[in-house]
Protein backbone atom coordinates (compact mmCIF):
# COMPACT_ATOMS: atom_id res chain seq x y z
CA UNK A 1 0.00 0.00 0.00
CA UNK A 2 1.25 3.63 -1.03
CA UNK A 3 -1.86 5.82 -0.38
CA UNK A 4 -0.66 6.40 -4.45
CA UNK A 5 -3.85 7.22 -7.22
CA UNK A 6 -3.22 6.02 -10.29
CA UNK A 7 -2.32 9.15 -11.56
CA UNK A 8 1.06 8.31 -9.33
CA UNK A 9 0.31 11.33 -6.56
CA UNK A 10 -1.50 11.34 -3.23
CA UNK A 11 -5.40 12.53 -3.04
CA UNK A 12 -4.79 16.68 -2.70
CA UNK A 13 -1.58 16.50 -5.05
CA UNK A 14 -3.62 16.56 -7.86
CA UNK A 15 -2.47 19.87 -9.22
CA UNK A 16 1.17 19.03 -9.35
CA UNK A 17 2.54 19.01 -12.88
CA UNK A 18 4.31 16.67 -14.97
CA UNK A 19 8.16 17.58 -13.98
CA UNK A 20 6.73 18.04 -10.38
CA UNK A 21 4.76 14.37 -10.73
CA UNK A 22 8.32 12.99 -11.91
CA UNK A 23 10.08 14.78 -9.26
CA UNK A 24 8.17 13.02 -6.66
CA UNK A 25 7.79 9.20 -8.41
CA UNK A 26 11.55 9.81 -8.32
CA UNK A 27 11.64 10.65 -4.37
CA UNK A 28 9.10 7.87 -3.73
CA UNK A 29 11.67 5.74 -5.28
CA UNK A 30 14.25 6.08 -2.81
CA UNK A 31 12.63 6.70 0.20
CA UNK A 32 11.78 3.49 1.32
CA UNK A 33 15.56 2.96 2.10
CA UNK A 34 15.12 5.60 4.38
CA UNK A 35 12.84 3.31 6.81
CA UNK A 36 16.07 1.36 7.75
CA UNK A 37 17.41 5.04 8.41
CA UNK A 38 15.31 5.85 10.48
CA UNK A 39 14.86 2.71 12.97
CA UNK A 40 18.74 2.50 12.51
CA UNK A 41 19.01 5.97 14.11
CA UNK A 42 16.39 5.44 16.67
CA UNK A 43 18.74 2.98 17.97
CA UNK A 44 21.82 5.08 17.93
CA UNK A 45 21.26 8.47 16.90
CA UNK A 46 25.35 8.51 16.01
CA UNK A 47 24.74 5.42 12.89
CA UNK A 48 24.05 8.36 10.79
CA UNK A 49 27.60 7.89 8.66
CA UNK A 50 26.71 4.38 7.87
CA UNK A 51 24.00 5.66 5.66
CA UNK A 52 25.12 8.75 3.82
CA UNK A 53 25.56 6.68 0.31
CA UNK A 54 22.10 6.14 -0.85
CA UNK A 55 20.54 8.44 -3.07
CA UNK A 56 18.24 9.82 -0.90
CA UNK A 57 20.84 11.61 1.20
CA UNK A 58 21.83 12.81 -2.18
CA UNK A 59 18.13 14.42 -2.98
CA UNK A 60 18.47 16.58 0.18
CA UNK A 61 21.52 17.57 -1.21
CA UNK A 62 19.93 19.01 -4.20
CA UNK A 63 17.17 20.13 -2.12
CA UNK A 64 18.96 22.30 0.31
CA UNK A 65 21.79 23.46 -1.82
CA UNK A 66 21.46 26.06 -3.64
CA UNK A 67 21.82 25.38 -7.23
CA UNK A 68 25.03 27.70 -8.37
CA UNK A 69 26.22 25.53 -4.92
CA UNK A 70 26.19 22.36 -6.01
CA UNK A 71 28.52 19.89 -7.19
CA UNK A 72 27.69 16.35 -6.69
CA UNK A 73 25.97 14.14 -9.21
CA UNK A 74 22.35 14.79 -9.41
CA UNK A 75 20.00 11.78 -7.41
CA UNK A 76 16.70 13.11 -9.14
CA UNK A 77 16.21 15.63 -12.56
CA UNK A 78 17.36 18.73 -11.78
CA UNK A 79 14.67 21.24 -10.31
CA UNK A 80 14.12 24.95 -9.36
CA UNK A 81 14.39 25.04 -5.48
CA UNK A 82 10.89 26.23 -5.05
CA UNK A 83 8.73 26.25 -2.25
CA UNK A 84 6.39 23.73 -4.31
CA UNK A 85 9.30 21.25 -5.15
CA UNK A 86 11.07 21.61 -1.39
CA UNK A 87 7.17 20.13 -0.40
CA UNK A 88 6.97 17.44 -3.12
CA UNK A 89 10.36 16.15 -2.18
CA UNK A 90 10.33 16.19 1.62
CA UNK A 91 6.89 14.52 1.95
CA UNK A 92 7.78 11.74 -0.69
CA UNK A 93 11.19 11.18 1.48
CA UNK A 94 9.19 11.92 4.96
CA UNK A 95 7.16 8.63 3.55
CA UNK A 96 10.42 6.47 4.25
CA UNK A 97 11.16 8.75 7.42
CA UNK A 98 11.52 12.47 8.84
CA UNK A 99 13.64 11.63 11.24
CA UNK A 100 16.68 10.73 8.24
CA UNK A 101 16.12 13.95 6.95
CA UNK A 102 16.55 16.07 9.99
CA UNK A 103 19.57 13.83 11.00
CA UNK A 104 20.88 14.09 7.77
CA UNK A 105 24.32 16.55 6.71
CA UNK A 106 23.69 19.91 4.74
CA UNK A 107 22.41 23.61 4.79
CA UNK A 108 18.88 22.75 6.21
CA UNK A 109 16.93 25.42 7.87
CA UNK A 110 20.29 27.77 7.41
CA UNK A 111 20.14 27.76 3.69
CA UNK A 112 17.27 30.41 3.04
CA UNK A 113 18.49 32.55 5.93
CA UNK A 114 22.22 32.36 4.24
CA UNK A 115 20.90 32.79 1.18
CA UNK A 116 19.22 35.73 1.41
CA UNK A 117 21.46 37.73 4.43
CA UNK A 118 25.10 36.99 3.73
CA UNK A 119 26.97 38.79 1.08
CA UNK A 120 28.49 37.46 -1.65
CA UNK A 121 31.58 36.17 0.65
CA UNK A 122 29.37 35.00 3.37
CA UNK A 123 27.51 32.62 0.96
CA UNK A 124 30.74 31.25 -0.24
CA UNK A 125 31.72 30.69 3.01
CA UNK A 126 28.90 28.86 4.27
CA UNK A 127 27.92 26.92 1.15
CA UNK A 128 31.31 25.78 0.48
CA UNK A 129 31.98 24.95 4.05
CA UNK A 130 28.90 23.01 3.85
CA UNK A 131 29.92 21.09 0.55
CA UNK A 132 33.29 20.05 1.64
CA UNK A 133 32.34 16.66 2.35
CA UNK A 134 29.11 15.61 5.01
CA UNK A 135 28.95 18.39 7.19
CA UNK A 136 25.86 19.05 9.97
CA UNK A 137 24.37 22.26 10.68
CA UNK A 138 22.24 24.10 12.79
CA UNK A 139 19.53 27.15 13.26
CA UNK A 140 19.60 28.26 16.95
CA UNK A 141 17.08 30.19 17.75
CA UNK A 142 14.90 28.83 20.60
CA UNK A 143 16.57 29.03 23.71
CA UNK A 144 15.83 27.54 27.57
CA UNK A 145 13.73 30.68 28.54
CA UNK A 146 11.94 31.48 25.36
CA UNK A 147 10.53 29.68 22.73
CA UNK A 148 7.70 30.74 21.32
CA UNK A 149 8.07 33.95 22.34
CA UNK A 150 11.59 34.41 19.77
CA UNK A 151 12.05 37.86 19.52
CA UNK A 152 12.36 37.90 22.97
CA UNK A 153 15.68 36.23 23.09
CA UNK A 154 18.67 36.56 25.31
CA UNK A 155 21.80 35.33 23.78
CA UNK A 156 23.75 38.67 23.87
CA UNK A 157 26.55 39.47 20.85
CA UNK A 158 28.98 41.89 22.63
CA UNK A 159 31.79 43.89 21.18
CA UNK A 160 35.17 42.13 21.44
CA UNK A 161 37.21 44.17 24.27
CA UNK A 162 40.03 43.90 21.88
CA UNK A 163 38.07 45.40 18.94
CA UNK A 164 38.55 41.91 16.86
CA UNK A 165 34.97 41.21 16.11
CA UNK A 166 32.44 39.92 18.33
CA UNK A 167 31.98 37.74 21.67
CA UNK A 168 28.63 35.43 21.99
CA UNK A 169 26.76 34.64 25.46
CA UNK A 170 24.03 32.23 26.39
CA UNK A 171 22.15 29.69 25.66
CA UNK A 172 20.18 27.71 22.66
CA UNK A 173 17.90 24.46 23.68
CA UNK A 174 16.10 21.68 21.41
CA UNK A 175 18.73 22.57 18.35
CA UNK A 176 18.59 19.62 16.03
CA UNK A 177 21.99 18.59 15.29
CA UNK A 178 23.54 21.45 17.38
CA UNK A 179 25.98 19.22 18.93
CA UNK A 180 27.41 17.34 16.12
CA UNK A 181 27.17 20.06 13.53
CA UNK A 182 30.17 21.73 11.91
CA UNK A 183 28.78 25.20 11.34
CA UNK A 184 25.93 26.95 12.04
CA UNK A 185 23.55 30.26 12.63
CA UNK A 186 22.34 31.37 16.01
CA UNK A 187 20.03 34.43 16.39
CA UNK A 188 21.35 36.84 19.43
CA UNK A 189 21.11 40.27 20.88
CA UNK A 190 23.33 42.97 20.17
CA UNK A 191 20.50 45.94 21.25
CA UNK A 192 17.27 45.97 22.76
CA UNK A 193 14.36 45.59 20.74
CA UNK A 194 13.59 43.06 17.51
CA UNK A 195 15.90 45.14 15.34
CA UNK A 196 18.67 44.61 17.47
CA UNK A 197 18.96 40.94 16.57
CA UNK A 198 21.67 39.77 14.63
CA UNK A 199 22.38 36.42 12.60
CA UNK A 200 25.60 35.16 12.96
CA UNK A 201 27.86 32.24 11.60
CA UNK A 202 29.23 30.54 14.31
CA UNK A 203 31.93 27.64 14.37
CA UNK A 204 31.58 25.12 17.19
CA UNK A 205 35.12 24.26 17.65
CA UNK A 206 35.76 27.79 18.51
CA UNK A 207 36.90 28.39 22.39
CA UNK A 208 33.67 28.67 24.75
CA UNK A 209 31.14 26.52 22.49
CA UNK A 210 29.79 23.42 24.26
CA UNK A 211 27.00 21.00 23.19
CA UNK A 212 25.17 18.42 24.99
CA UNK A 213 22.74 15.71 23.44
CA UNK A 214 19.46 15.87 25.26
CA UNK A 215 17.33 12.86 25.43
CA UNK A 216 14.36 12.89 23.53
CA UNK A 217 10.98 10.86 23.20
CA UNK A 218 11.41 10.48 19.25
CA UNK A 219 13.46 12.10 16.15
CA UNK A 220 16.54 10.81 17.82
CA UNK A 221 18.36 11.01 14.77
CA UNK A 222 17.99 15.03 14.49
CA UNK A 223 20.10 15.20 17.79
CA UNK A 224 18.12 17.53 19.56
CA UNK A 225 20.87 19.49 21.66
CA UNK A 226 21.67 22.11 24.36
CA UNK A 227 24.13 24.57 23.55
CA UNK A 228 25.99 26.82 25.52
CA UNK A 229 28.05 29.96 24.54
CA UNK A 230 30.73 31.22 27.06
CA UNK A 231 32.46 34.52 25.08
CA UNK A 232 32.60 32.50 21.89
CA UNK A 233 34.61 34.61 19.54
CA UNK A 234 32.46 35.60 16.53
CA UNK A 235 35.03 37.75 13.15
CA UNK A 236 33.21 40.72 12.46
CA UNK A 237 32.85 39.06 8.87
CA UNK A 238 30.67 36.08 10.35
CA UNK A 239 28.01 38.80 11.15
CA UNK A 240 25.27 38.05 8.59
CA UNK A 241 23.81 40.79 6.43
CA UNK A 242 26.21 43.30 7.84
CA UNK A 243 25.94 45.21 4.37
CA UNK A 244 22.18 45.46 4.98
CA UNK A 245 20.14 47.88 7.26
CA UNK A 246 19.13 46.40 10.88
CA UNK A 247 15.34 45.87 9.77
CA UNK A 248 16.81 43.75 6.95
CA UNK A 249 18.54 41.24 8.64
CA UNK A 250 18.85 39.22 12.23
CA UNK A 251 15.24 38.48 12.95
CA UNK A 252 13.98 39.66 9.47
CA UNK A 253 15.88 36.40 8.28
CA UNK A 254 14.83 34.26 11.06
CA UNK A 255 11.26 35.05 9.56
CA UNK A 256 12.57 35.16 5.58
CA UNK A 257 13.66 31.55 6.57
CA UNK A 258 11.41 30.10 9.15
CA UNK A 259 7.95 31.50 7.19
CA UNK A 260 9.69 29.71 3.44
CA UNK A 261 10.54 26.10 5.25
CA UNK A 262 7.23 26.02 7.31
CA UNK A 263 5.13 24.62 4.20
CA UNK A 264 7.92 21.94 3.91
CA UNK A 265 7.56 20.96 7.81
CA UNK A 266 3.95 20.49 6.66
CA UNK A 267 5.18 18.18 4.24
CA UNK A 268 7.09 16.28 6.32
CA UNK A 269 4.35 15.82 8.69
CA UNK A 270 1.98 14.65 5.58
CA UNK A 271 4.77 12.04 4.33
CA UNK A 272 4.91 10.32 7.73
CA UNK A 273 1.01 10.52 8.42
CA UNK A 274 -0.03 9.42 5.11
CA UNK A 275 2.67 6.14 5.82
CA UNK A 276 0.74 5.75 9.14
CA UNK A 277 -2.29 5.08 7.22
CA UNK A 278 -0.72 3.02 4.69
CA UNK A 279 0.67 0.75 6.74
CA UNK A 280 -2.65 0.20 8.45
CA UNK A 281 -4.27 -0.52 5.20
CA UNK A 282 -1.56 -3.04 4.40
CA UNK A 283 -2.07 -4.96 8.09
CA UNK A 284 -5.50 -4.61 8.06
CA UNK A 285 -6.63 -4.26 4.38
CA UNK A 286 -9.92 -5.14 5.87
CA UNK A 287 -12.07 -3.00 8.63
CA UNK A 288 -15.20 -3.19 10.21
CA UNK A 289 -17.42 -0.45 8.32
CA UNK A 290 -17.32 2.13 11.15
CA UNK A 291 -13.91 1.91 11.44
CA UNK A 292 -13.12 2.13 7.68
CA UNK A 293 -15.42 5.12 7.70
CA UNK A 294 -12.87 6.61 10.66
CA UNK A 295 -9.94 6.28 8.10
CA UNK A 296 -11.79 7.82 5.67
CA UNK A 297 -12.57 10.29 7.26
CA UNK A 298 -9.10 10.81 8.34
CA UNK A 299 -7.84 10.20 4.62
CA UNK A 300 -10.47 12.95 3.82
CA UNK A 301 -8.40 15.52 5.88
CA UNK A 302 -5.30 14.69 4.93
CA UNK A 303 -5.93 15.05 1.09
CA UNK A 304 -7.16 18.75 2.32
CA UNK A 305 -4.41 20.23 4.06
CA UNK A 306 -2.01 18.84 1.04
CA UNK A 307 -4.15 20.99 -1.14
CA UNK A 308 -4.18 23.50 1.59
CA UNK A 309 -0.19 22.94 1.32
CA UNK A 310 0.35 22.90 -2.48
CA UNK A 311 -1.63 26.28 -2.34
CA UNK A 312 0.38 27.84 0.12
CA UNK A 313 3.59 26.82 -1.38
CA UNK A 314 2.69 28.34 -4.84
CA UNK A 315 1.96 31.14 -3.10
CA UNK A 316 5.11 31.69 -1.80
CA UNK A 317 6.37 31.02 -5.01
CA UNK A 318 4.74 33.42 -6.84
CA UNK A 319 5.95 35.99 -4.06
CA UNK A 320 2.83 36.08 -1.53
CA UNK A 321 3.68 34.70 2.03
CA UNK A 322 0.50 34.81 4.14
CA UNK A 323 1.97 33.41 7.62
CA UNK A 324 -1.71 33.00 8.74
CA UNK A 325 -2.51 30.15 5.81
CA UNK A 326 1.01 28.85 6.06
CA UNK A 327 0.66 28.34 9.99
CA UNK A 328 -2.86 26.69 9.13
CA UNK A 329 -1.49 23.47 7.09
CA UNK A 330 1.51 23.17 9.42
CA UNK A 331 -0.74 23.30 12.62
CA UNK A 332 -3.15 20.97 10.82
CA UNK A 333 -0.70 18.40 9.67
CA UNK A 334 0.80 18.15 13.21
CA UNK A 335 -2.80 17.15 14.70
CA UNK A 336 -3.51 14.75 12.04
CA UNK A 337 -0.53 12.94 12.39
CA UNK A 338 -1.09 12.54 16.18
CA UNK A 339 -4.63 11.01 15.28
CA UNK A 340 -3.31 8.90 12.59
CA UNK A 341 -0.77 7.25 14.97
CA UNK A 342 -3.53 6.97 17.93
CA UNK A 343 -6.16 5.36 15.46
CA UNK A 344 -3.96 3.09 13.46
CA UNK A 345 -2.94 1.98 17.00
CA UNK A 346 -6.29 1.09 18.07
CA UNK A 347 -7.51 -0.76 14.50
CA UNK A 348 -4.46 -2.76 14.92
CA UNK A 349 -5.45 -3.99 18.27
CA UNK A 350 -3.86 -5.18 21.76
CA UNK A 351 -0.29 -4.71 21.67
CA UNK A 352 0.08 -3.01 18.82
CA UNK A 353 2.49 -0.73 19.74
CA UNK A 354 4.53 -3.34 20.77
CA UNK A 355 4.58 -6.00 18.37
CA UNK A 356 4.63 -3.21 15.45
CA UNK A 357 7.73 -1.69 16.04
CA UNK A 358 7.84 0.82 13.14
CA UNK A 359 4.49 2.24 14.41
CA UNK A 360 5.73 2.72 17.86
CA UNK A 361 8.55 4.99 16.63
CA UNK A 362 6.00 6.74 14.02
CA UNK A 363 3.87 7.15 17.08
CA UNK A 364 6.55 9.09 19.22
CA UNK A 365 7.93 10.99 16.20
CA UNK A 366 4.75 12.56 15.20
CA UNK A 367 4.40 14.44 18.40
CA UNK A 368 7.62 16.23 17.89
CA UNK A 369 6.04 18.38 14.51
CA UNK A 370 3.32 20.13 16.95
CA UNK A 371 6.34 22.32 18.65
CA UNK A 372 8.88 22.82 15.35
CA UNK A 373 7.67 25.94 13.82
CA UNK A 374 5.75 27.54 16.22
CA UNK A 375 2.75 25.61 18.47
CA UNK A 376 -0.67 24.87 18.30
CA UNK A 377 -1.65 27.96 19.98
CA UNK A 378 0.51 30.23 18.23
CA UNK A 379 -0.97 29.62 14.86
CA UNK A 380 -4.67 29.88 16.00
CA UNK A 381 -3.87 33.25 17.42
CA UNK A 382 -1.84 34.18 13.96
CA UNK A 383 -5.35 32.71 12.23
CA UNK A 384 -7.29 35.09 14.52
CA UNK A 385 -4.79 38.14 12.89
CA UNK A 386 -5.45 37.35 10.06
CA UNK A 387 -8.88 37.76 10.28
CA UNK A 388 -8.60 40.96 11.72
CA UNK A 389 -6.98 42.03 9.25
CA UNK A 390 -9.32 40.06 6.16
CA UNK A 391 -6.26 38.71 5.10
CA UNK A 392 -7.03 34.86 6.31
CA UNK A 393 -9.13 33.70 3.72
CA UNK A 394 -8.12 33.74 -0.69
CA UNK A 395 -9.16 36.77 -2.49
CA UNK A 396 -12.12 35.40 -5.18
CA UNK A 397 -10.57 34.02 -8.11
CA UNK A 398 -7.48 32.65 -6.13
CA UNK A 399 -6.82 28.70 -6.61
CA UNK A 400 -8.01 28.45 -3.16
CA UNK A 401 -11.09 30.00 -3.05
CA UNK A 402 -14.48 28.56 -3.02
CA UNK A 403 -15.79 27.33 -6.91
CA UNK A 404 -18.97 27.93 -6.65
CA UNK B 1 8.53 7.71 42.07
CA UNK B 2 9.06 6.81 38.21
CA UNK B 3 5.65 5.04 36.04
CA UNK B 4 7.91 1.83 35.97
CA UNK B 5 8.48 1.65 40.06
CA UNK B 6 4.71 2.50 40.02
CA UNK B 7 3.99 0.10 37.79
CA UNK B 8 5.83 -2.46 39.54
CA UNK B 9 4.12 -1.61 42.64
CA UNK B 10 1.01 -2.34 40.97
CA UNK B 11 1.98 -5.90 39.59
CA UNK B 12 2.50 -6.39 43.04
CA UNK B 13 -0.42 -5.14 44.55
CA UNK B 14 -2.34 -6.94 41.79
CA UNK B 15 -0.81 -10.32 42.10
CA UNK B 16 1.78 -10.55 44.12
CA UNK B 17 4.08 -13.50 43.20
CA UNK B 18 4.29 -12.53 39.32
CA UNK B 19 4.23 -9.88 36.68
CA UNK B 20 0.39 -9.64 34.79
CA UNK B 21 0.34 -10.67 31.67
CA UNK B 22 -1.87 -8.91 29.04
CA UNK B 23 -4.55 -11.07 27.23
CA UNK B 24 -2.37 -10.93 24.72
CA UNK B 25 0.41 -12.39 26.88
CA UNK B 26 2.53 -9.15 26.46
CA UNK B 27 3.86 -8.38 30.07
CA UNK B 28 5.24 -5.11 30.77
CA UNK B 29 6.90 -4.01 33.71
CA UNK B 30 10.10 -1.89 34.63
CA UNK B 31 13.48 -2.53 33.20
CA UNK B 32 14.64 -4.15 36.66
CA UNK B 33 11.78 -6.43 36.50
CA UNK B 34 12.37 -7.47 32.91
CA UNK B 35 15.86 -6.96 31.74
CA UNK B 36 16.17 -6.91 27.79
CA UNK B 37 16.91 -4.78 24.79
CA UNK B 38 13.27 -3.16 23.65
CA UNK B 39 12.91 0.40 22.34
CA UNK B 40 11.17 1.01 25.33
CA UNK B 41 14.31 -0.23 27.73
CA UNK B 42 15.15 3.23 27.21
CA UNK B 43 12.27 4.57 28.50
CA UNK B 44 13.09 2.16 31.97
CA UNK B 45 10.54 -0.27 31.10
CA UNK B 46 10.91 -3.85 29.85
CA UNK B 47 8.51 -5.93 27.94
CA UNK B 48 8.15 -9.79 28.20
CA UNK B 49 5.84 -12.68 27.34
CA UNK B 50 4.01 -15.40 29.70
CA UNK B 51 0.47 -17.01 29.36
CA UNK B 52 -2.75 -14.38 30.05
CA UNK B 53 -3.91 -13.84 33.56
CA UNK B 54 -7.25 -15.02 34.83
CA UNK B 55 -9.56 -12.31 33.47
CA UNK B 56 -10.31 -11.01 37.00
CA UNK B 57 -6.92 -10.57 37.67
CA UNK B 58 -6.61 -8.28 34.26
CA UNK B 59 -10.05 -6.41 35.46
CA UNK B 60 -8.08 -5.45 38.88
CA UNK B 61 -5.09 -4.56 37.18
CA UNK B 62 -6.84 -2.51 34.48
CA UNK B 63 -8.41 -0.20 36.95
CA UNK B 64 -5.08 0.54 38.32
CA UNK B 65 -3.88 1.57 35.43
CA UNK B 66 -6.39 3.99 35.09
CA UNK B 67 -5.61 5.00 38.35
CA UNK B 68 -1.87 5.49 37.69
CA UNK B 69 -2.56 7.07 34.42
CA UNK B 70 -4.78 9.93 36.40
CA UNK B 71 -1.69 10.09 38.76
CA UNK B 72 0.65 10.98 36.37
CA UNK B 73 -1.91 13.16 34.97
CA UNK B 74 -2.14 15.40 38.39
CA UNK B 75 1.70 15.73 38.54
CA UNK B 76 1.81 16.60 34.90
CA UNK B 77 -0.64 19.86 35.71
CA UNK B 78 1.57 20.64 38.78
CA UNK B 79 5.13 20.37 36.88
CA UNK B 80 2.90 22.42 33.65
CA UNK B 81 1.89 25.26 36.25
CA UNK B 82 5.42 25.79 37.65
CA UNK B 83 7.00 25.29 34.73
CA UNK B 84 4.23 27.79 32.69
CA UNK B 85 4.61 30.69 35.51
CA UNK B 86 8.21 30.43 34.96
CA UNK B 87 8.16 31.27 31.35
CA UNK B 88 7.16 34.76 30.02
CA UNK B 89 5.90 36.08 26.70
CA UNK B 90 5.49 39.82 26.38
CA UNK B 91 5.24 41.60 29.69
CA UNK B 92 2.90 37.82 31.31
CA UNK B 93 3.63 34.47 31.88
CA UNK B 94 2.54 31.76 29.87
CA UNK B 95 0.78 30.87 32.84
CA UNK B 96 -1.51 34.49 32.27
CA UNK B 97 -2.50 33.04 28.83
CA UNK B 98 -5.91 32.49 28.64
CA UNK B 99 -5.44 29.70 25.82
CA UNK B 100 -3.00 27.99 28.27
CA UNK B 101 -5.40 28.57 31.59
CA UNK B 102 -8.31 26.84 29.11
CA UNK B 103 -6.21 23.82 28.21
CA UNK B 104 -5.31 23.22 31.80
CA UNK B 105 -9.03 23.54 32.81
CA UNK B 106 -9.99 20.70 30.35
CA UNK B 107 -6.98 18.09 31.38
CA UNK B 108 -7.92 18.65 34.66
CA UNK B 109 -11.90 18.56 33.90
CA UNK B 110 -11.32 15.32 32.51
CA UNK B 111 -8.98 13.81 35.30
CA UNK B 112 -12.66 14.82 37.32
CA UNK B 113 -14.76 13.28 35.07
CA UNK B 114 -12.14 10.35 34.51
CA UNK B 115 -12.47 9.16 38.26
CA UNK B 116 -16.40 9.81 38.22
CA UNK B 117 -16.54 6.48 35.07
CA UNK B 118 -16.23 3.96 37.20
CA UNK B 119 -16.03 1.45 33.73
CA UNK B 120 -16.81 -2.00 34.41
CA UNK B 121 -16.35 -4.04 31.40
CA UNK B 122 -13.28 -3.77 28.76
CA UNK B 123 -15.03 -1.83 26.18
CA UNK B 124 -15.79 1.15 29.25
CA UNK B 125 -12.20 1.04 30.28
CA UNK B 126 -10.93 1.34 27.35
CA UNK B 127 -12.81 4.25 26.26
CA UNK B 128 -11.69 5.64 30.04
CA UNK B 129 -8.35 5.32 28.98
CA UNK B 130 -8.68 6.95 25.72
CA UNK B 131 -10.15 10.14 27.41
CA UNK B 132 -7.06 9.93 29.27
CA UNK B 133 -4.63 9.76 27.07
CA UNK B 134 -6.30 13.01 24.74
CA UNK B 135 -6.27 14.89 27.99
CA UNK B 136 -2.43 14.09 28.14
CA UNK B 137 -1.33 14.97 24.71
CA UNK B 138 -3.05 18.03 25.26
CA UNK B 139 -1.29 18.39 28.55
CA UNK B 140 1.82 17.65 26.47
CA UNK B 141 1.50 20.53 24.18
CA UNK B 142 1.44 23.07 26.71
CA UNK B 143 5.27 21.98 28.05
CA UNK B 144 6.09 22.93 24.86
CA UNK B 145 9.59 21.09 23.57
CA UNK B 146 10.58 20.16 26.94
CA UNK B 147 7.50 17.67 26.56
CA UNK B 148 9.60 15.44 23.92
CA UNK B 149 11.97 14.56 26.05
CA UNK B 150 12.40 11.41 27.72
CA UNK B 151 13.00 12.79 31.39
CA UNK B 152 9.16 14.11 32.70
CA UNK B 153 5.75 14.16 31.79
CA UNK B 154 6.26 13.48 28.21
CA UNK B 155 8.22 10.45 28.76
CA UNK B 156 6.24 9.65 31.43
CA UNK B 157 3.33 9.70 29.59
CA UNK B 158 4.61 7.93 26.53
CA UNK B 159 4.26 4.77 28.45
CA UNK B 160 0.73 5.21 30.02
CA UNK B 161 -0.11 5.21 26.45
CA UNK B 162 1.94 2.06 25.58
CA UNK B 163 0.75 0.18 28.92
CA UNK B 164 -2.64 0.83 28.07
CA UNK B 165 -2.29 -0.38 24.56
CA UNK B 166 -1.05 -3.17 26.03
CA UNK B 167 -3.38 -4.08 28.80
CA UNK B 168 -6.44 -1.79 28.21
CA UNK B 169 -7.16 -2.38 24.62
CA UNK B 170 -10.55 -5.02 24.43
CA UNK B 171 -9.69 -6.43 21.02
CA UNK B 172 -12.02 -5.98 18.13
CA UNK B 173 -15.17 -7.81 19.80
CA UNK B 174 -15.62 -5.42 22.61
CA UNK B 175 -14.37 -2.48 21.69
C1 LIG C 1 12.07 17.87 17.58
C2 LIG C 1 12.31 19.33 17.76
C3 LIG C 1 13.28 19.98 16.99
C4 LIG C 1 13.55 21.34 17.18
N1 LIG C 1 14.55 21.94 16.45
C5 LIG C 1 14.86 23.25 16.67
C6 LIG C 1 15.97 23.85 15.98
O1 LIG C 1 16.66 23.21 15.18
N2 LIG C 1 16.24 25.16 16.24
C7 LIG C 1 15.51 25.91 17.11
O2 LIG C 1 15.82 27.08 17.28
N3 LIG C 1 14.47 25.35 17.81
C8 LIG C 1 14.13 24.04 17.60
N4 LIG C 1 13.08 23.45 18.31
C9 LIG C 1 12.36 24.24 19.31
C10 LIG C 1 11.00 24.75 18.85
O3 LIG C 1 11.17 25.77 17.91
C11 LIG C 1 10.25 25.25 20.11
O4 LIG C 1 9.89 24.09 20.81
C12 LIG C 1 9.00 26.06 19.78
O5 LIG C 1 9.36 27.31 19.33
C13 LIG C 1 8.09 26.21 21.02
O6 LIG C 1 8.80 26.76 22.08
P1 LIG C 1 8.80 26.06 23.53
O7 LIG C 1 9.05 24.62 23.34
O8 LIG C 1 9.75 26.81 24.39
O9 LIG C 1 7.34 26.24 24.06
P2 LIG C 1 6.79 27.50 24.91
O10 LIG C 1 7.00 28.75 24.16
O11 LIG C 1 7.30 27.42 26.29
O12 LIG C 1 5.23 27.19 24.91
C14 LIG C 1 4.62 26.38 25.91
C15 LIG C 1 3.12 26.38 25.69
O13 LIG C 1 2.62 27.70 25.83
C16 LIG C 1 1.88 28.06 24.67
N5 LIG C 1 2.07 29.50 24.41
C17 LIG C 1 3.25 30.14 24.26
N6 LIG C 1 3.03 31.44 24.04
C18 LIG C 1 1.68 31.61 24.03
C19 LIG C 1 0.83 32.73 23.85
N7 LIG C 1 1.32 33.93 23.61
N8 LIG C 1 -0.51 32.52 23.91
C20 LIG C 1 -1.02 31.29 24.13
N9 LIG C 1 -0.26 30.21 24.33
C21 LIG C 1 1.08 30.36 24.28
C22 LIG C 1 2.43 27.21 23.56
O14 LIG C 1 1.47 27.04 22.54
C23 LIG C 1 2.71 25.93 24.29
O15 LIG C 1 1.54 25.18 24.38
C24 LIG C 1 12.80 22.09 18.14
C25 LIG C 1 11.80 21.45 18.88
C26 LIG C 1 11.55 20.08 18.71
C27 LIG C 1 10.49 19.43 19.54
Amino acid sequence: MTGLLSTGVERGADALDGPLRRLHAQCREVAPSFREVGVALDRDPDSIRDFLHLPAFGVLGQVFTPPEYQTGDLVVDAFDPTCTALCVVLEALSHGDPGAILAGPGAGLCRDVVRELGDDAQREQFFGRVDDGPTWTFFGLTEPGKGSAALELDTRLTPAPDGDGWLLHGEKKYIGNGARAQIGVVFCRRAPGPWGIEAVVVDPSAEGFSGELLPMVGLRGARISHLRFDAVRVPADRVLGRHRTPSRRGIYGALHALLRFRPGLGAMTLGLTQAACDYLAEHRPVLPKADQARVDALLDRIAAVRRMMYDVAADVDRGVVNAHRIGTVKMRAAQLGERATLLAAELLGPASLIEHPWLEKAYRDLRAFEFMEGTSNLHRLSVFQGLLKSDYFPAAGHADAPRH
Amino acid sequence: MSYPALLDALHDRTAGDHLVASASGVVIASGESIAGDHPLTRFGLGVGRRDPDDPLVLERFADGLLDLHRQLLRRGIDHAVEHLNGRTSGDTTLLDRQLVQASLADVAVEIRESEALRPDDPASRWRAHQGLTAAGRLLLTLLGASSFLVTGPGGELHLAEVTGNVYLHPGEEDR
